[in-house]
């Protein structure tokens, strides 16, 4: 392979354009998780974690967290006062439930990243690997066209007569995905160090860590057979999320088993928003135009309930022929020959990215 | 020196295509095992890395699973000698809601706090446990956090194919206390 060659799927990995329909449902969900965060785990004791008032303070945090070094921190910029972390508090909900309806969504993911890496930096003991993951990936959505569909930016811009190109560079997505798959890289490989993850007894004790138990399952969790199968599934299926998941045809095969692992782990283990975590950022993986097609036979069942007739899935029906656009990625055009529509673009929030 | 000119779309890719690359070169070596190499490769963006909190770890689950079940008690003595006896947030006595609801104190007070890599914080817990408690009648004076656990049984080690079941695990019996705290004028209000 020469370097041009190189160089060709390089730039068609990262920058050909693709549909946004997988990134802008990723953003909704991501929304969610974050307005789970603030509102059931945090909401009604926020200043037992964060302020004077909290747990864990402060200065000891910059003693023995920090080590006396700068770190990103707006708390730092306020007034040290309760009424200012509460209002802290309230634009991190509010920007999360912007991030939900679309609403100035780059932005909005933009405020969500700022508020999380504070809180993480103020507070870095209460947290888990969910959420470090939400503000690892929020930068990256931050700068994509998360907007562009299923959002009131995309309705505004509607009623306003501009045109929201269907295919995108998908670059920021990408970063989540890669991100996605070193988390799996760096997982699997510390297993493998260990002994408990070889020998077959991980999941045993994992199961039987009794703070974290959430449903009963003896079925799984009292039969050592199982409890060997699952362990040796989660080697090869997290193996599999960092190398076949960049195989095209093998995808959906490795989406269907870390679905079925989080979801396992999250019945038996409670670890909120850790599986979820992963879980909706699974959903960047899926092609945008099986997505397109799945909402698409959605709405014929929702329609076939409510007596409405419904045209048959016929991509270039929809407005802006997003689908048709979508659909006819499938054969994927040469890089130069797409590249064409995205000139087009009128841009959004964070302009062209 | 038009004609040189390279068009926008390509500069901005060539642009994009080396943050990506710095990002991904940094971040995989950020994950590597720690080694010499390692160490100086980072040494350059480190301060960059950490105060964006570009910093990660994705060690779930390994490489090592606990094998001990525990959990934390403070104990709060007052000035009459009466002891204050506060279990703190134990998932296993919580129903749904309120475990997933209280993760957050799981973390703090069970899954970090009792453990020597966080004594610089123990000091902080217990002022706050102090303020939480404080009566202006009987103050309080003293704090001690005391970590109740126990092994989970090996599985190589039962008899036969059995396993001990979930529901059958064995209570916390053994107990150590983690840290003791007098309390000064000024940490109570």
């Amino acid at each position: 392979m020469t370097l041009g060659q190189l160089w060709l799927h390089w730039r068609k990995f990262w920058f050909e354009p693709t549909g946004t329909t997988s990134i802008c449902v990723f953003r909704i969900l991501f929304g969610v998780l974050v307005l789970q965060v603030a509102l059931v785990h945090l909401g009604g004791h926020f200043e037992e974690w964060y302020g004077g008032h909290s747990m864990v303070t402060l200065p000891a945090v910059i003693n023995h967290f920090w080590y006396r070094e700068p770190r990103f921190d707006l708390f730092l910029l306020l007034p040290q006062t309760d009424p200012t972390f509460g209002l802290v508090y309230v634009v991190f909900v509010v920007a999360a439930a912007f991030v939900c309806i679309g609403l100035f969504s780059n932005y909005s993911v933009l405020i969500v990243w700022l508020i999380l890496l504070s809180m993480h930096h103020q507070n870095p003991y209460n947290i888990n690997g969910g959420d470090a993951f939400l503000r690892t990936v929020a930068p990256f959505l931050a700068f994509s066209y998360c907007g562009d569909r299923f959002s009131l930016d995309a309705l505004i811009a509607k009623k306003c007569g501009r045109t929201i190109p269907a295919l995108r560079s998908p670059w920021a997505q990408r970063m989540i995905q890669v991100q996605l798959a070193l988390v799996y890289w760096q997982t699997f490989c510390c297993k493998m160090a260990g002994s408990q993850w070889l020998d077959g007894t991980a999941v045993y004790y994992a199961t039987r860590l009794d703070d974290m138990i959430r449903f009963p399952a003896p079925f799984i969790s009292d039969n050592m057979f199982v409890l060997k199968a699952l362990d040796y599934f989660t080697l090869v299926i997290e193996f599999a999320a960092w190398t076949a998941i960049f195989v095209k045809e093998l995808r959906y095969y490795v989406l269907v088993g870390l679905l079925c692992l989080h979801l396992g782990i999250d019945y038996l283990i409670n670890l909120p928003v850790f599986e979820w975590a992963f879980i909706v950022t699974l959903v960047t993986f899926i092609e945008p135009v099986d997505l397109d097609y799945f909402f698409h036979c959605m709405r014929a069942k929702l329609s076939q309930h409510s007596g409405r007739a419904m045209d048959s899935y016929e991509p270039g029906k929809e407005i802006q022929n997003t689908e048709r656009q979508n659909i006819e990625k499938r054969d994927s055009p040469p890089l130069e020959a797409v590249e064409s529509t995205e000139t087009i673009a009128t841009g959004t929030a964070f302009g062209d990215q | 020196m038009k004609a040189f000119a390279l068009p926008a779309s390509k500069v901005k890719e060539a642009i994009l295509s080396a943050l990506i690359a710095a990002y991904l070169f940094f971040t995989i070596a950020w994950l590597s095992p720690e080694s010499e190499a390692r160490t100086r490769l980072l040494e350059p963006v480190k301060q960059f890395w950490l105060f964006w909190g570009l910093d990660q770890n994705w060690r779930l689950f390994s490489p090592v699973i606990k094998d001990i079940n525990f959990h934390t008690v403070a104990v709060l003595t007052f000035e009459d000698g009466y002891r204050l006896s506060w279990e703190l947030p134990r998932m296993k006595r919580l129903d749904y809601l309120a475990r997933f609801r209280d993760e957050k104190y799981r973390k703090w007070c069970v899954d970090s706090l009792p453990w020597p890599d966080y004594k610089e914080f123990w000091p902080d817990f217990a002022r706050y446990t102090g303020r939480k408690f404080y009566n202006k009648e009987n103050k309080p004076v003293s704090l001690s956090l005391q970590l109740y656990w126990i092994e989970i049984p090996a599985p190589e080690k039962m008899q036969g194919n059995k396993i001990v079941p979930v529901a059958g695990l064995p209570e916390h019996t053994k107990m150590n206390t983690v840290f003791y705290y007098r309390y000064k004028p000024e940490d109570l209000p």
